[in-house]
């Protein structure tokens, strides 16, 4: 399957999951009935002057100055905003921080009343490029989950994969044939599902392995 | 659901995070989980008409927050379920470049029923488009996938696979184990399959 | 793109042999090869050149600038030059591989050669990190990377425009969220857009623009 670059469309999982994040409001006005959306409520209604936390989603619906919400935006920013300044990103464990880390803020540029959330995005991403692209050359198997956020991560990916198919080349295995990545998964998950149906324990993550056993 | 700290669209967001976990695969349609999220759809819609036309008649604009929340959940589940059915769509597809027409019955369990009918179209128009090209030899496009080097391989078989016959007749008997030299565009399938390796 | 595929581009560069049988010429789809005449150098090639050496039906005679002293300056002026230099042949790290795999007896010092050509690859590729790098800190909108061969452009393909497109994005989002404030210290470029790999992105993005994403 060929890798694509990350342009959020309508149906694109990574957005939703990063619009089911959820961002401090203060309530400003009472909300008649909305009282579910605060787990500590004592009325039917959202009272104002509560903190709640709102996902993305139904954020993103509201005009920046609505009535009903102020956002408050995530301290891991303004974080950030010293090493950004000094050009000192690279061993920022951003995975740590945010998995989602310039999408979230991509988000949530607007209602930062600094207006410097973009641009420390921006500036991140910018400064540690280079860094992305020597780790994905030389670290090839261990993949440093927590210090990327998710694009950084893909970027990673990307990068690997050149760097694999470049070595395979120069040992002259490129042209091999080679089972497709979906056979070689769906018979790796049959045996484990046959290693643990002898073991008399079901996989609890392949319904579909259950099934057939069953018939 | 109103008072518990469950939020509207979470049934519609697992539905997504059961994809996300198994990425290389496909897990079984969640029936359940897609019935839930069309019923918290229904639901919210019913309450939303209910509340605005009594909007209509007393003119009362207190509600209009809550309203304006529950077509954001509304709008919300509506694009979990259909990223849901797409992805899933996808990931089919990719199958009937990987696996070829015919997909391992453990896979196919995992189909809801309109899914094995798409999946089938799709192997149909698939099949017929690569008879049509070529002049009107037709082309498998789901082979030689990379530059080949040589017209014959050197092969291992991994599993039993019984008899296999050229094209020009000759029958091999792929026993595993066992190393053969053949043409490398008649049994690049079955390696795709796992059922041969290539070996260098 | 895979490296076994620009190897297949590369194996049409022409190469010279030396047959040891006599034919009449070849007719093949992009043109004729031959006669060949036993003993004589003819050009062909470079993929009929391999197969006709793993049949023992010719010696390669490696090109010229496979030769240690000349490569040896080459290193040297890579070494020294800012820009990447002209390399003597388009694809020379195809036709070094290729021909020094199949035919090692028929290069003198292959060995040598092996390791002087990966150098020179190496240095290269640190180069084009390198400025890579300071392009994204820097203000411009486009580098020019003339003399760099095709191979090497993908190495950094297609993790360099990936990166490029989110930098593009995270800009346009910095740049508009800053619109309002005098805090404006973005160049603001108003240049063509550059699209992913051609592997198809759908969005086209971004306001910097290089010389070497057009195929």
């Amino acid at each position: 399957m060929s890798a694509m670059n990350y342009f959020p469309n309508y149906y694109s999982i990574e957005d939703i999951f990063v619009t089911q994040e959820k961002v401090e409001c203060k309530v400003n006005t009472r909300l008649q009935r909305m009282g579910f959306l605060d787990a500590g409520a004592e009325t039917d209604d959202l009272e104002p002057g509560r903190t709640i936390n709102l996902p993305l989603w139904y954020i993103k619906e509201l005009k920046v100055n609505n009535a009903y919400f102020t956002v408050a935006v995530p301290d891991i920013y303004k974080n950030v905003h010293k090493a950004v300044c000094e050009a000192e990103t690279t061993h920022i464990e951003l995975g740590r921080l945010h998995p989602y880390f310039y999408e979230f803020g991509r988000y949530l540029t607007p209602y930062d009343r600094n207006h410097v959330i973009g641009r420390i995005i921006f500036e991140t991403l910018r400064q540690r490029v280079r860094h992305l692209l020597d780790i994905s050359k030389n670290d090839t198997d261990s993949k440093p989950d927590h210090r990327l956020d998710n694009i950084e991560s893909k970027l990673h990916d990307a990068g690997v994969r050149t760097n694999t198919l470049y070595i395979n080349w120069l040992q002259m295995s490129g042209n091999h044939l080679r089972i497709s990545e979906l056979v070689e998964e769906h018979q790796k998950k049959r045996k484990r599902a046959e290693r643990s149906d002898d073991e008399g324990a079901g996989d609890p993550d392949t319904p579909s392995s259950k099934k057939r056993s069953t018939m | 659901m109103s008072r518990s700290n469950q939020m509207f669209g979470d049934n519609a967001f697992d539905l997504l995070k059961d994809l996300k976990r198994s990425a290389q695969t496909i897990p079984a349609f969640d029936d359940d989980g897609v019935r839930q999220v069309l019923e918290e759809i229904k639901a919210i819609f019913e309450e939303n008409v209910a509340q605005a036309s009594s909007y209509n008649n007393s003119g009362d604009r207190s509600l209009w927050p809550l309203l304006n929340y529950r077509h954001a959940a509304l709008q919300r589940n509506k694009r979990c379920l259909l990223a849901y059915l797409y992805e899933r769509m996808q990931r089919i597809k990719a199958m009937r470049w990987e696996f070829g027409p015919i997909i391992p019955s453990d896979i196919k369990q995992a189909l809801c029923d309109p899914e094995v009918q798409f999946f089938n179209n799709y192997s149909k128009s698939l099949a017929s488009y690569m008879r049509s090209v070529g002049d009107g030899q037709g082309i498998d496009l789901t082979g030689n996938l990379r530059p080949p080097k040589s017209l014959y391989i050197e092969v291992r078989c991994v599993e039993n696979y019984g008899k296999f016959e050229l094209d020009d007749g000759e029958v091999v008997h792929l026993k595993k184990n066992s190393q053969h030299y053949l043409p490398r565009a008649q049994v690049e399938p079955l390696v795709r399959q796992g059922i041969l390796q290539h070996i260098a | 793109m895979d490296p076994s595929i620009i190897e297949f581009i590369g194996e049409k560069s022409m190469i010279s042999i030396i047959p040891n049988f006599s034919n009449e010429p070849l007719h093949l789809i992009y043109g004729s090869v031959g006669p060949f005449r036993a003993g004589f150098p003819v050009y062909v090639p470079l993929w009929l050149a391999t197969h006709l050496r793993k049949q023992q039906k010719c010696r390669i005679v490696p090109p010229e600038w496979m030769d240690l002293e000349t490569l040896e300056e080459i290193k040297e002026e890579e070494k020294r030059s800012k820009f990447f230099t002209k390399m003597p042949s388009e694809h020379y790290m195809v036709v070094a591989q290729l021909v020094m795999s199949t035919a090692p007896d028929d290069v003198p010092r292959c060995e040598e050669l092996r390791t002087i050509i990966k150098d020179i690859f190496d240095i290269r590729e640190s180069k084009l990190r390198t400025s890579i790098d300071a392009f994204i800190k820097g203000e411009g909108t486009y580098a020019k990377l003339d003399n760099l061969t095709l191979l090497e452009i993908h190495s950094v393909r297609p993790i360099l425009p990936y990166s490029l497109d989110h930098i593009a994005r995270y800009q346009r989002i910095a740049t508009a969220s800053q619109r309002d404030t005098s805090m404006l210290g973005l160049s603001t470029t108003g240049g063509g857009g550059v699209s992913g790999s051609g592997s198809g992105s759908a969005t086209v993005t971004g306001s910097m623009s290089n010389s070497f994403f057009t195929q």
